[in-house]
């Protein structure tokens, strides 16, 4: 197989441009394009706000830098994942956002490929017990990704540490996300199926030195919310 | 192992990709295809969205999985861990029949997710011989291996009619006719579609693919499966039919798909050419 090993290797790295090999030029190129659009159409659906950020001529040169150290995934949708990873690496953008930026646009895909449970409805109650759901992710940016006003001026934000919950809304069919405090996230994290959330507010309030009745009327209508977005289950 | 395609043995059966442009429309069109066939990558991980409708109609129609990354004729050992995902997929939808194409997409674990042109030598014969016994061992299932559209040929010691008749006898695969392939290929390489087809074993066929094509120049088709299906297509389907095949066939549409009622109609017509 080494004939057909060496004709096949060729040919790919033709394509991709990484060698010029004197091949029908014609072909080729329906095939550079062929392999070229379907990684652009991919890139462009997962990164649709990195795409509009940087030029269209930098997208290309991303994409056939990638092409070069190639997609190892048999799934589409994860080659984004490692489109990502690429341009982490790569680092070569004058964008220091661009690991947040990436991972909050990636995220989301994660989010919708992946199995959620059907949800039964039920009333919060402090007395019950809850976890954080695994269904739902918090993840820690350095830059305000998330800000709707972030991409047309990027720079006019500051870096600082942002804590975003993202949530699949089964009804709205969306990720949705929201900031949070990091009190909220290390309570949210501290849920336990051994404690009633009551009691999970009177262990918190005990460390943060807090009256328990001052914390529920804070922590109250957020878990409520919380509970109707099923981000906490039993 | 399961037995061939038995339950796609109705003769002159007819099939449509199933595609998420339209397939929140199927049950709210009284017409429908007797089954659908799917791209199980798009689906092993789908979309919560489309988990409902996708799972109501796996279990209400015969489904066929067609894949795309399996590249058969690539270097890069099978990839075991997809392999395993892909039976659990099948099994737990109950989907029997599973075809690839005759190609590879791969090479030094590299993926370029297109169908790229095999060499066709008699070492690549027997190489995808030995991997269609390893991947239809993991899946515990027969398969089918579609001819590829192809608009360079690499490297042949042998007619692509006898590379795809030798793999598949040699195998144990069946072939996947794809109809519109066999005319993209006749135009840009210049042969005749019909004696291409008089020397395909037509015994081993599972089913047919037909679909659109775009034609870019006078010398370049392309089979890019975003539009209608051809006349000549059709005709060449008839041809088919007229030399006593009657397996199921299959309407691909994977490029600007249009809605449901325009997909039906353009099913229709082929259940009308191809009854």
């Amino acid at each position: 197989m080494k004939l057909e090993q060496s004709i096949q290797k060729r040919f790919i790295n033709t394509i991709t441009k990484q060698e010029e090999v004197s091949m029908p030029s014609e072909a080729i190129e329906v095939y550079t394009e062929l392999v070229y659009y379907r990684f652009l159409e991919v890139f462009e659906k997962a990164y649709p706000r990195f795409k509009k950020m940087v030029s269209e001529e930098t997208f290309d040169r991303l994409i056939y830098e990638f092409l070069k150290v190639g997609a190892k995934t048999p799934i589409l949708w994860r080659v984004s994942g490692e489109f990502k990873a690429f341009l982490i690496e790569k680092n070569d953008l004058d964008m220091p956002y661009l690991a947040d930026l990436l991972e909050f646009e990636f995220l989301e895909i994660e989010m919708f490929m992946q199995k959620y449970s059907d949800h039964t409805k039920s009333s919060f109650s402090l007395q019950k017990s809850y976890a954080f759901s695994k269904e739902a992710n918090i993840r820690h940016f350095s830059y305000p990704v998330h800000h709707p006003d972030f991409d047309s001026n990027p720079e006019a934000f500051e870096s600082g540490e942002f804590t975003i919950l993202f949530y699949y809304n089964a009804k709205s069919e969306e990720v949705l996300y929201e900031e949070i405090t990091p009190f909220i996230e290390e309570f949210l994290l501290s849920l336990t199926p051994n404690l009633s959330t009551m009691q999970s507010i009177e262990k918190i309030a005990e460390v943060y030195e807090i009256e328990n009745e001052e914390l529920l009327e804070i922590l109250l209508p957020i878990l409520e919310h919380f509970h109707g977005e099923n981000i906490l289950t039993l | 192992m399961s037995q061939n395609f038995l339950l796609l043995k109705t003769p002159y059966s007819c099939g449509l990709g199933l595609r998420t442009e339209f397939m929140h429309d199927v049950y709210a069109n009284d017409f429908k295809p007797s089954w659908f066939e799917i791209t199980p990558e798009n689906w092993m991980y789908m979309h919560a969205k489309h988990r409902k409708t996708f799972e109501r109609i796996v279990s209400d129609f015969e489904i066929v999985a067609h894949g795309l990354s399996l590249s058969i004729g690539s270097n890069t050992p099978l990839d075991k861990k997809f392999l395993t995902d892909l039976k659990s997929f099948l099994d737990e939808y109950e989907i029997e029949y599973y075809s690839e194409h005759l190609s590879f997409c791969t090479l030094d674990n590299k993926q370029m997710y297109e169908l790229l042109p095999l060499p066709m030598t008699e070492n690549m014969v027997n190489y995808i011989c030995e991997r269609v016994d390893a991947v239809q061992n993991i899946l515990g299932r027969s398969i089918a291996l579609e001819n590829a559209s192809y608009y360079y040929v690499p490297y042949a010691e042998m007619e692509e009619t006898d590379f795809i008749n030798e793999v598949i006898k040699r195998s144990g695969a069946k072939l996947l006719l794809d109809v519109n392939n066999v005319f993209v290929n006749s135009h840009n390489h210049k042969f005749d579609p019909k004696a291409f087809l008089d020397k395909i074993d037509y015994e081993n066929i599972a089913y047919m693919h037909i679909a659109g094509h775009m034609e870019v120049s006078e010398d370049l088709f392309i089979d890019t499966h975003g539009e209608k299906v051809k006349d000549a297509v059709w005709d060449l389907l008839e041809y088919v039919k007229e030399g006593g095949v009657d397996k199921p066939l299959l309407l691909e549409r994977d490029n600007d798909v249009p809605d449901y009622a325009s997909m039906m109609q353009e099913y229709r017509y082929m259940q009308k050419i191809y009854s």
